[in-house]
């Protein structure tokens, strides 16, 4: 790739970061592309945020003072653009279909977690040691495979929230629902995941 | 009392928001005498570790595989395009 001059200077003795797109595709193009695989569950998708994400960040290279290790810059970047794609993905109609409040989609699968009395069908068990299940591998693949079983509208709100780190306020705005129907969405997705982690994770070789 | 459809509701939204004193007081005398809502806000606590931890976790102690050599290529390509 041909550079300007600015750009010469001994790899050696310099301490400012190496501005080179390809440079940051070979160091770290497999973890901004894992990053984005785990929020937007989408092979094509994550491939364009990664493209995307080094493309701004060559192009507002001048603005990255070394502050932040390089990683940590670019996942910055690449959170943006995630949150982007999601926002887009949520004009589709499916995903306007379960964010509409129409209550009796919205209420449905909370209801079916409780009888006509308001209790638990199955009650929550213990799963034993939240650190053993947090170092545990199989947890995590279990959590992974629950996490592609939701409702791709849900695992969205989900993701933001919980993966990305955006408040509920935040959700709304960039998807343009209201407080009370993301928290709704993101009830039944904890629900959702609740419910499936006991019958994979408990119901594994334990 | 609140039951525990409405007990789950507001333990899922303290993760949101801040509960109002008297929610608080509502859900912390309905986790005292309910194991399964107990569970359930235990749950929610493991699930938000497990989120941080997913989220956090770049390197390749998952399972997901890196990028494949032709989506490598393909951005390589549109990089080269861009600063030409």
């Amino acid at each position: 790739m041909a550079y300007n001059g600015h750009k010469i200077t001994n790899p050696l003795m310099t301490d400012t970061p190496q501005l080179d797109p390809e440079a940051w595709l070979d160091a770290h193009g497999d973890a901004l592309y894992r990053y984005a695989l785990r929020q937007l569950r989408d092979d094509a998708l994550a491939q364009d945020a990664v493209q995307e994400t080094l493309l701004a960040a060559f192009r507002s290279r001048h603005g990255y003072g070394g502050q932040a290790t390089e990683r940590t810059w670019l996942i910055a970047i690449l959170k943006h653009k995630i949150v982007d794609i999601i926002r887009q993905r949520a004009r589709e109609p499916a995903f306007e279909q379960l964010a509409d409040p129409g209550e009796q989609g919205m209420e449905g699968s909370v209801d079916e977690s409780f009888d006509e009395t308001g209790h638990w069908v199955m009650a929550p068990r213990n799963w034993g040691d939240p650190d053993r299940a947090l170092e545990n591998k199989r947890f995590r693949e279990a959590f992974e495979l629950c996490l592609s079983r939701l409702s791709p509208a849900l695992a969205d709100v989900f993701a933001l929230r919980e993966l990305a780190g955006l408040s509920t306020e935040e959700i709304c705005k960039e998807l343009d629902v209201s407080s009370s129907n993301c928290w709704v969405m993101l009830h039944r997705a904890r629900l959702g995941l609740r419910q499936c982690l006991e019958v994979h994770w408990l119901g594994g070789e334990r | 009392m609140l039951t525990c459809k409405e007990a789950s509701k507001m333990v899922s939204q303290s993760m949101d928001r801040r509960l109002s004193v008297p929610e608080r007081i509502g859900v912390r005398f309905h986790l005292l005498i309910c194991k399964g809502c107990a569970q359930f806000r235990d749950h929610m606590t493991l699930l938000r570790r497990t989120c941080s931890q997913h989220a956090g976790s770049e390197e390749s102690e998952s399972a997901l595989p890196g990028l494949s050599p032709a989506a490598r290529d393909r951005i390589r390509q549109a990089l080269m395009h861009n600063d030409g």
